[in-house]
């Protein structure tokens, strides 16, 4: 790597912020001159280090409160590093200032100067030649020239990303932003990243969409507590932030767990287990927010992995997801079932099956038998992200109706699980929210 | 800091005509009521100084004369109270911008130093076209006049910018303002003249900073006479001052600012 490739250079990077139980404390300490300190430290960083080079897109992962948008503010220069370096060569440009800086009494074209201005832009920065890429890109026709508090969100949108995409910076810094606006005008978007990046702007990329980050970041860094606790390829830095995702809350489970059953094993098909039990608890991905049921049995532990067997959170459209079950009968369970339930952003049941309607007759359980049960999905269903639940249940008592039954366990809202789909590569096999069986009649 | 605000004038002169213009949100008229506020108290104290209670000032002058005394002190008096005030307050009314973005800290406190000189000179203006009704006819001390109140407000942006800083961690600060201007503004001399003061207090206007500034606005306006070295001198030292303090609380403080907003 030649050392004037790298565009941004962060060595040791910390930023401790003070916190005062009280306010009267501060102006004891300023009084003091610097030499009594009653604050408690917080460190929202510590000892970050990374380089990226020009025309590199940088990934930046992890949980909430890791210290993502710290980082952000610190490289953007909206604030300032405690410890370490900080260096970037040219100008940054970050989309954390998406529309902050609009004027709801101007109009779309006057808010681009005056933005421009307040980032400290030359007055002659926005020619006409510029201003009318902004305004052909932004789509948003003669609102362009109406006030900005006439616009509805998406058109907010619209303009404040088109303006920092004709912006020319060295540098982009982009967080979340990107996930706002219709699927049409970020595929819009995608494509202009993509073109910039080819012409050697430098993009460094904070996101929850897992998705995006796979398929724009050349390298991702996991930020776990302030401290890196990864950097390399964006393929594994996922792969880790989903492990450690479960891996947080999998210890909860494991505490709960109680050491009796552990005798109780005994398989569902061929006297073997499909997983170990061990396995599927400690890669858990139960969260215990939303749940009930009849009990009777319980839904112990979720593992939710691709084909390879990874644990992740992210699968490719058509991709199979394989949820795992470890499920534990508290009494005799005869006839039961298990099943899934996949809901959209907006809430909606997209799927939902269980292995009663498969066709499958479970083993009966014996009290505190465990058994591991394995679906396998492929998610033919519209790129985005999805929450899941799942259920285990038995026949109601003294009813005969095939399609009643008694929720033994029910964990709901758990996930979020991204189908990713790259609408820049290929062609999106099908429309609407999921896929039907359909052919051509001969 | 100087460098910070130069390249970004075009920001803050626009947006502090801007922030001048939509100063009443929603109202169609906003321009026609930034001029008639002072149009109004000019010629209510015309009316009541003149006809009412029928001041003099002592030096003679014409029935008119002690009103237009009044404005003169008063119009820069409120511009720098203005100055200080939304000043002291511009860091936290705009957080969202501060804790986004990569500009300067106080170029908020110069907007508000900018729409505060944008409505003073408005309204001395107003005062200029009363004051040539009345028979005070314009002379060329006039044109000094701005050199004066253009360090006021430098100084008015000092103050504020320190106090802005402070106000982040104490917010107690913009309270606290109130309570000082009244007793500030009722010990400089600007409903009376400073003659009027006893020989034994009279020695407080030296170490009024707001003195020299209002002093000389007075001299120019109404006594027809530049203002005198050691004013010229009092009202450098002043705003040079002010600005030093302001540099120096920023310095020591600019690093968390951000962080507590």
């Amino acid at each position: 790597m030649n050392t004037h490739d790298v565009i941004v250079r962060v060595n040791g990077l910390g930023k401790r912020f003070k916190l005062y139980d009280n306010p009267l404390d501060r102006l004891k300490d300023w009084a003091s001159l610097g030499r009594s300190r009653r604050w408690n430290e917080y460190w929202a960083l510590k000892d970050v280090s990374f380089e990226v080079r020009r025309g590199e897109c940088f990934g930046v992962i992890g949980e909430n409160g890791a210290g993502k948008s710290t980082l952000l503010k610190i490289l953007t220069g909206a604030m300032y590093p405690t410890e370490g370096d900080v260096e970037v060569k040219g100008r940054v440009l970050s989309l954390l200032e998406l529309g902050t800086g609009f004027s709801p009494d101007l109009t779309g074209r006057q808010n681009i100067h005056n933005s421009a201005s307040l980032l400290g832009f030359p007055d002659d920065y926005i020619n006409a030649e510029r201003l009318r890429q902004i305004e052909e890109f932004a789509d948003i026709g003669e609102y362009f020239d109406h006030p900005v508090r006439m616009y509805s969100s998406g058109m907010y949108v619209r303009l404040a990303f088109s303006m920092f995409m004709f912006m020319e910076p060295d540098v982009f810094i982009i967080d979340e932003a990107l996930s706002v606006g219709d699927i049409f005008f970020s595929q819009k978007c995608f494509a202009k990243i993509r073109e910039l990046m080819d012409a050697g702007v430098t993009f460094v990329f904070v996101s929850h969409d897992l998705n995006a980050m796979q398929s724009l970041a050349h390298r991702v860094m996991l930020v776990e507590k302030g401290r890196c606790a990864f950097i390399g390829e964006p393929q594994q830095a996922v792969e880790r932030y989903s492990s450690m995702a479960g891996k947080a809350k999998s210890g909860k489970i494991a505490q709960e767990r109680n050491p009796q059953t552990d005798s109780a094993k005994r398989a569902v098909s061929g006297g073997k287990f499909i997983m170990d039990p061990s396995d599927v608890l400690k890669h858990s991905v139960l969260n215990g927010k939303s749940r009930h049921g009849h009990g009777g049995a319980q839904i112990t532990a979720l593992r939710v992995t691709n084909s390879n067997g990874a644990d992740t959170a992210l699968v490719e459209l058509g991709e199979a997801a394989r949820f795992y079950f470890l499920v534990k009968a508290e009494r005799e369970l005869v006839d039961w079932r298990v099943g899934l339930s996949i809901f959209d952003r907006m809430g909606h049941l997209v799927f939902g099956k269980n292995t009663k309607q498969l066709g499958i007759a479970l083993p009966n359980l014996a009290a505190g038998e465990e058994a591991v049960i394995g679906l396998v999905v492929p998610l033919n269903i519209q790129p985005g992200e999805y929450t899941f639940s799942v259920h285990c249940g038995e026949p109601a008592p003294g009813n005969i109706n095939p399609n009643s039954g008694q929720v033994c366990d029910w964990h709901d809202s758990l996930g979020p699980i991204s189908v990713h789909f790259d609408y820049v590569k290929s062609l999106i096999p099908f429309n609407g929210i999921a896929s039907l069986h359909m052919e051509m009649l001969e | 800091m100087i460098a910070d605000l130069y390249r970004h004038r075009s920001y803050i002169l626009r947006n502090a005509w801007i922030g001048y213009i939509y100063r009443y949100p929603g109202v169609y008229l906003s321009l026609f009521w930034n001029v008639a506020q002072p149009v109004m108290m000019i010629a209510l104290y015309l009316a009541v100084f003149t006809l009412v209670f029928s001041s003099r000032l002592e030096g003679g002058g014409g029935g008119f004369t002690f009103a237009l005394y009044l404005c003169a002190g008063y119009l820069p008096w409120m511009a720098m109270t203005e100055c200080v005030t939304f000043g002291a307050g511009a860091f936290i009314k705009n957080a969202a911008f501060l804790k986004r973005l990569p500009v300067p800290e106080h170029i908020y406190v110069a907007k508000e130093a900018a729409v505060a000189m944008y409505g003073l000179a408005i309204s001395l203006a107003l005062l200029a076209v009363a004051s040539i009704l009345l028979g005070n006819f314009p002379t060329m001390n006039w044109l000094i006049l701005p050199l004066p109140l253009v360090l006021f407000q430098i100084f008015a942006f000092g103050i504020g910018l320190a106090l802005g800083v402070i106000n982040v961690f104490f917010r107690d600060v913009e309270r606290a303002l109130n309570l000082v201007f009244q007793g500030w503004f009722w010990l400089t001399p600007i409903v009376y003249p400073v003659s009027i003061l006893p020989d034994a207090l009279k020695w407080i206007v030296n170490f009024n900073p707001a003195y020299p500034f209002i002093r000389s606005a007075q001299d120019i306006f109404i006594y027809n006479q530049p203002p005198g070295e050691a004013t010229w001198y009092a009202m450098f030292f002043w705003s040079a001052a002010s600005i030093a303090a302001a540099s120096f609380v920023l310095g020591r403080l600019k690093r968390e600012i951000r962080d507590a907003l």
